[in-house]
């Protein structure tokens, strides 16, 4: 294992707590505290609003949900890359987004980081999907949640723009228009360890567990 | 925003200057943050909701508390980006400034440009309203409001690359060559300019390092170059500072508040400016050597002859304040003149009404180089709406002559288009772009 390899390792391993903090959350289903924006900005913004955990399954008969996702950005390469921002839910009923399609990318998964019991950081799936509490959000981050774009139909160039349409479970679409940015980190996403991403490897091994 | 009297030059008319109570007032080095605002007496706006970016027109400052800053409250302050103009012009130099030449790279075309435009104003926008840009890992060093302000200008590279030569402005070339230049190439003129200036030079260094690596690869940094100034006194947050040299720098200016509008701003005087020019000015960066060692030689008497002020408070010579106007008349006991015939003030003086730049400089004072023991000098910015015709008369007569180049250098040179402001929805540049 190089040092450089390491060294990103370490940087992961610092923001691990963070990202865990969010799945937790979102697996959990508290709500969230509002932040001012809905740019979520500190993790103490992210942080569950109270103990009250609601369910989990999304409202049968559900007025139409409105979701976008704030500050949102792809970031920039070819063949496997990722979208990351704030999932924003302004309707007043949970949604789960479990899946969705892009015009750059020929697929597009719902990811997660999760800390292995050797000690790595690994992409998997995010099981159940995306879900975002009633009026509140989801943030998603370089070693976090993440959509992940695959297969992606030429490079992503700095400046450009992606069509994002995700899929929630009743079937409803949210439309996104994500602009493409240069970004140095999220060299976890590219690494997978088999063709057919059902989870695909970070390249950094945890340096302590 | 204080407002910069004009001073009408070409008349004999007293002239009318910032109040520059010179004296260093308590609490100078504490109004380099935040407080600088508020003590120019700028109406306190409530934190509303500040997701909301300022859309009200340009370069207003309100005072607005971070979203993410919790509760505790600050009275620092932001700077609104959209609007007719860019920012950083007409602003009140803020302490900070960091001014980076860039080159797009080859094979750039118009889409290039587009897309580094509609990456930086994004960015620009974020910045500037105390957050951190879209790909921001670091986000908290954005999130305290230090009046950032970034002004982006263009140079002749960029009308290239767009396939727009043709409606480049004709000043937008290489200045004359001046027999007082001695240029280096590592100061050249780029493609594209930023002009990153705050109360913080954390919040400098980091919009900087966010808006270069940002624009990564429609655009690759040329140089930095940094720049530091401090305000005169706690409460005169304008545009006199005080130099390297010790003087009194920034005096005489046309008005920032309207009436000198058509020679700051293209469009506010000239009915037909250039294609998606109107809004915008033009920015010539000097790069100016101060040779310390050589100063320290002059006595103060020659100190004062060779800028025709006074050290102590700016005053011209044949005054007392600095908002005098300078009697160029006047002959001292043995018949001299009072104000030297050579002296820059006399020299920088309009010979034309129209020959007045707003100038905006910063003091660098870089690591030494070899064996000297200074690296010491001006970033001199000025704007105006046509360089040649205004910035380059004055350069003209003190190359000729200028007790001032005794000690000073021209080592770097370019001249910039600083595109119009990005009005809602807009991007940088998109009237050109179109
Ligand atoms: C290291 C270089 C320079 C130094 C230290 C310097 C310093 C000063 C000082 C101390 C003043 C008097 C106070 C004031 O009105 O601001 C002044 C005035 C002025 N300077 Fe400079 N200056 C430099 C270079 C330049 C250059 C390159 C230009 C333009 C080509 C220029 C144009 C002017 C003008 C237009 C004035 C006002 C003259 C008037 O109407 O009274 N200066 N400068
Ligand atoms: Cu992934």
């Amino acid at each position: 294992m190089s040092r450089s390899t390491l060294f990103t390792h370490v940087t992961l391993s610092a923001i691990s707590p963070r990202a865990r903090l969010t799945a937790t959350v979102a697996v959990v289903g508290c709500a969230f505290a509002l932040s001012g924006c809905g740019t979520s900005t500190s993790a103490a913004d992210t942080a569950p609003a109270g103990s009250g955990a609601s369910s989990t399954a999304p409202a049968a008969a559900a007025p139409k949900a409105e979701v976008t996702l704030d500050s949102g950005w792809v970031k920039a390469g070819s063949g496997m890359t990722a979208a990351f921002g704030t999932i924003t839910n302004h309707s007043s009923v949970p949604v789960t987004l479990v899946k969705g399609t892009s015009d750059k990318a020929g697929m597009v998964a719902l990811h997660t980081m999760e800390k292995q019991t050797d000690g790595t950081m690994k992409m998997t799936e995010k099981k159940g999907g995306f879900l975002i509490p009633a009026g509140g959000n989801l943030s998603l981050n370089p070693g976090g949640d993440h959509i992940m774009l695959m297969e992606v139909s030429g490079p992503l160039a700095n400046g450009q723009k992606v069509a994002l349409n995700m899929v929630a479970t009743d079937g409803t679409t949210f439309a996104w228009s994500v602009p493409v940015r240069s970004f140095a980190g999220a060299q976890e996403t590219y690494a997978p360890a088999v063709p057919g991403m059902t989870g695909m490897t970070s390249t950094a091994p945890a340096a302590t567990k | 925003m204080v407002p910069h009297p004009p001073r009408r030059p070409g008349s004999d008319e007293q002239a009318v200057t910032p109040p520059a109570g010179a004296g260093h007032g308590p609490g100078r080095r504490a109004v380099l943050r935040g407080g600088l605002v508020a003590a120019a007496g700028v109406a306190a706006t409530a934190a509303v909701s500040s997701c909301q970016v300022g859309s009200n027109g340009s370069s207003t400052v309100a005072t607005t508390r971070p979203a993410a800053a919790g509760s505790e409250p600050t009275d620092a302050a932001t700077v609104a980006f959209r609007g007719a103009r860019q920012a950083g012009v007409v602003t009140d130099p803020q302490p900070f400034a960091a001014f980076v030449g860039l080159d797009l790279p080859k094979g750039a075309d118009r889409d290039t440009c587009r897309r580094l435009m509609g990456v930086w104003t994004d960015d620009i926008e974020r910045l500037m309203a105390a957050r951190g840009p879209l790909t921001d890992l670091e986000a908290e060093l954005a999130q305290v409001p230090s009046r950032l302000t970034v002004t982006v200008g263009v140079g002749p590279g960029f009308y290239a690359a767009a396939d727009l030569r043709a409606h480049a402005p004709s000043w937008l070339a290489p200045l004359p060559r001046f027999s007082i230049d001695r240029l280096d190439q590592a100061w050249r003129q780029t493609d594209v300019v930023l002009q990153v200036r705050a109360d913080s030079p954390v919040a400098v260094a980091h919009a900087t390092r966010r808006l270069v690596v940002g624009a990564d690869p429609l655009a690759n940094q040329v140089w930095v170059q940094r720049g530091f100034r401090e305000p005169l006194t706690a409460t005169d947050a304008g545009l006199p500072f005080r130099n390297q040299f010790g003087q009194i720098d920034g005096t005489v200016q046309p008005a920032t508040n309207g009436p000198d509008d058509p020679l700051l701003w293209i469009g506010a005087g000239d009915p037909k400016p250039p294609k998606g020019l109107a809004g915008g000015t033009s920015m010539v960066i000097r790069r100016i050597a101060m040779n310390m060692d050589t100063w320290d030689r002059a006595d103060r008497v020659a100190r004062e002859n060779a800028i025709g002020r006074r050290l102590d408070n700016g005053a011209p010579l044949t005054g007392t304040k600095p908002t005098d106007h300078p009697n160029l008349q006047a002959k001292d006991a043995l018949g001299f003149p009072v104000i030297d015939d050579a002296s820059h003030l006399r020299r920088a003086m309009p010979a034309q009404p129209h020959e007045r730049i707003l100038r905006a400089p910063y003091a660098y004072d870089d690591p030494p180089v070899g064996s000297a023991r200074t690296n010491t000098g001006l970033v001199f910015v000025a704007f105006q709406a046509d360089p040649v015709r205004q910035f380059v008369p004055i350069q003209t007569r003190l190359a000729e002559a200028d007790l001032m180049n005794i000690w000073t250098t021209p080592i770097g040179s370019s001249v910039y288009a600083v595109l119009p402001g990005a009005g809602a929805g807009e991007t940088l540049g998109q009237a050109l772009l179109s």
